[in-house]
């Protein structure tokens, strides 16, 4: 297991005392909110706080006040960014008092969460890109970014909105999402499922401990091959109990081809 | 004048081809012509209009792409292969110059061919001169000082650690340590400032940053702040002269580390 040493014990602000949600004026994002609760972490109250919006080259810094009273400034502008869809946003807690500023606490590659649809908490940990031509594929994962991207093909019309609130499209798409992010992140990139290094693996294996919370992979090395069939039935468990935790959903789509009459 | 076009899929296809093609045989003859129509590209919107030219440096290129899409929205520029492999076409005797004898020396592919990924993307010869110049403008030229077919060590070292080159002090502390201007005009990188051998070189610098940023909120500090964190290895590169050590004058029998004496 890799050992972290943090000599300045700065802390880690958990993921659930912030919650970004990016706000859209015809479709197109232009600002974000910020709640952030840092009262349970026992830093000094005159220690300031910023939230960082990023994007490759482009990052661009919003001052929240301080740790005792935490302000959204009024002007949290980010349509200047680029590819808004995919911003990261960091927190950092900074020391005040010391010349070149301690980051006393920070939490980073936040996704802002879901809008609106029926699996936010699927879109709250896995950006998506509605601008790519996919030939004739609905959707793709793409790899190749600093976290994995669901990419819809933008030749289909209304794609945005069925991705959000299709419920055939959910349980087309969702399950085999989920089904191939943890195969990749297990199986082809051999994540430690106890100690996943980047914050979008972290995220995925929290999701899918909470819709599956039993057998948890926490002995997989990847030289034991029989270890496979084990990850992949907890694998399979997972999507299973995700797609049966949606039962209103699948009597609507059930509904959907007979007329009304569920099964 | 051309309009600016993006390439399809088949474009995409096809110029990769004639890539591997001169690849493997560097007379090979390229042919913009083909790529200035349907099915191999389409029109960009808005229509924005190019003329052939002829840029001393990416620097030029990055100050000319930033002109002409300085209306269009960031969102359909970055990450927009089909435009940024064109534009490479459309550039192709300036991003792979024949020699005298018309041969043509092909490099790494996401030189010319747009890769996204976060660690690829700005090897890119054409996109990365925009995105840079774009976001640094005037500074930019510790990037973008070589002609169109160089990717200068700066780049290729710092362009790839996101948390760096999206600091604008981290910027200007690198061109007042590496970036010299001369009497007569000319101006660049310090001689040796690229060595891994020399002490305080730009490789250890980045190191050093990266290690800081994680201890320090070093995105607000101003590029002196930064100058003044850097240990004495790096006095050399801020003008700070060696200063002699003084010959100690030492009595005959030296007690000074015998106190119990």
């Amino acid at each position: 297991m890799k050992r972290r040493l943090n000599f300045t014990g700065k802390k880690k602000i958990p993921a659930k005392n912030i919650q970004i949600q990016i706000i859209r004026d015809n479709g197109v994002i232009k600002t974000f909110d910020a709640k952030i609760n840092l009262r349970t972490m026992d830093l000094p109250q005159d220690a300031a706080v910023f939230v960082e919006a990023y994007y490759r080259l482009n990052r661009k810094r919003f001052n929240f006040g301080t740790v005792g009273t935490i302000i959204q400034p009024p002007d949290t502008g980010i349509s200047d960014l680029g590819k808004t869809e995919n911003l990261s946003f960091r927190v950092k807690v900074v020391e005040k008092s010391g010349k070149y500023g301690l980051i006393l606490a920070e939490a980073d590659t936040i996704r802002p969460k879901g809008e609106t649809g029926p699996d936010s908490q699927i879109q709250s940990i896995l950006p998506s890109e509605f601008g790519s031509d996919l030939g004739q594929q609905i959707w793709r994962l793409r790899y190749d970014s600093q976290e994995p991207i669901l990419e819809f093909n933008k030749n289909i019309p209304n794609i945005r909105s069925l991705a959000k609130s299709d419920t055939g499209f959910f349980f087309y798409v969702y399950p085999q999402v989920i089904r191939e992010l943890l195969t990749y992140m297990l199986l082809v990139e051999f994540v430690d499922p106890l100690d996943p290094a980047e914050e979008w693996q972290k995220n995925w294996l929290d999701f899918a401990r909470t819709v599956y919370p039993e057998n948890y992979p926490d002995q997989w090395k990847r030289d034991i091959p029989e270890l496979k069939g084990e990850i992949l039935a907890w694998i399979e468990n997972v999507v299973t109990d995700f797609s049966m935790s949606h039962a209103g959903v699948w009597d609507r789509f059930l509904k959907s081809f007979d007329g009304g009459q569920a099964k | 004048m051309t309009g600016i076009r993006t390439l399809t899929g088949l474009g995409t296809k096809g110029f990769l081809t004639d890539l591997i093609k001169i690849k493997e045989n560097p007379l090979e003859p390229f042919s913009v012509a083909k790529y200035h129509e349907a099915p191999f590209s389409n029109l960009f919107e808005p229509t924005i209009e190019v003329e052939a030219k002829i840029f001393p440096s990416r620097m030029e290129l990055g100050f000319f792409l930033h002109f002409i899409f300085q209306e269009i929205d960031r969102d359909l520029l970055i990450d927009n292969g089909g435009l940024w492999n064109w534009l490479t076409i459309q550039f192709f005797d300036q991003i792979a110059p024949p020699d005298p004898t018309g041969n043509r020396k092909i490099g790494e592919f996401a030189r010319y061919m747009y890769n996204p990924h976060y660690t690829r993307y700005y090897r890119h010869l054409v996109a990365a001169s925009w995105d840079i110049y774009s976001k640094y403008r005037e500074k930019s030229k510790i990037f973008l000082t070589t002609p169109l077919n160089v990717t200068n060590k700066v780049t290729l070292e710092l362009a790839c650690h996101q948390n760096l080159i999206s600091n604008e002090n981290m910027v200007d502390a690198i061109l007042a340590l590496y970036w010299q201007s001369g009497n007569d005009g000319g101006e660049g990188l310090k001689r040796g400032a690229a060595s891994r051998k020399a002490p305080g070189n730009l490789y250890r610098f980045i190191t050093l940053m990266n290690q800081l940023e994680l201890t320090y909120d070093v995105f607000s500090m101003p590029s002196q702040e930064i100058l003044e964190l850097l240990p004495v290895e790096f006095n050399k590169w801020k003008g700070i002269k060696k200063t002699p050590l003084k010959k100690k004058k030492r009595a005959f029998f030296d007690l000074s580390h015998n106190r119990s004496v």
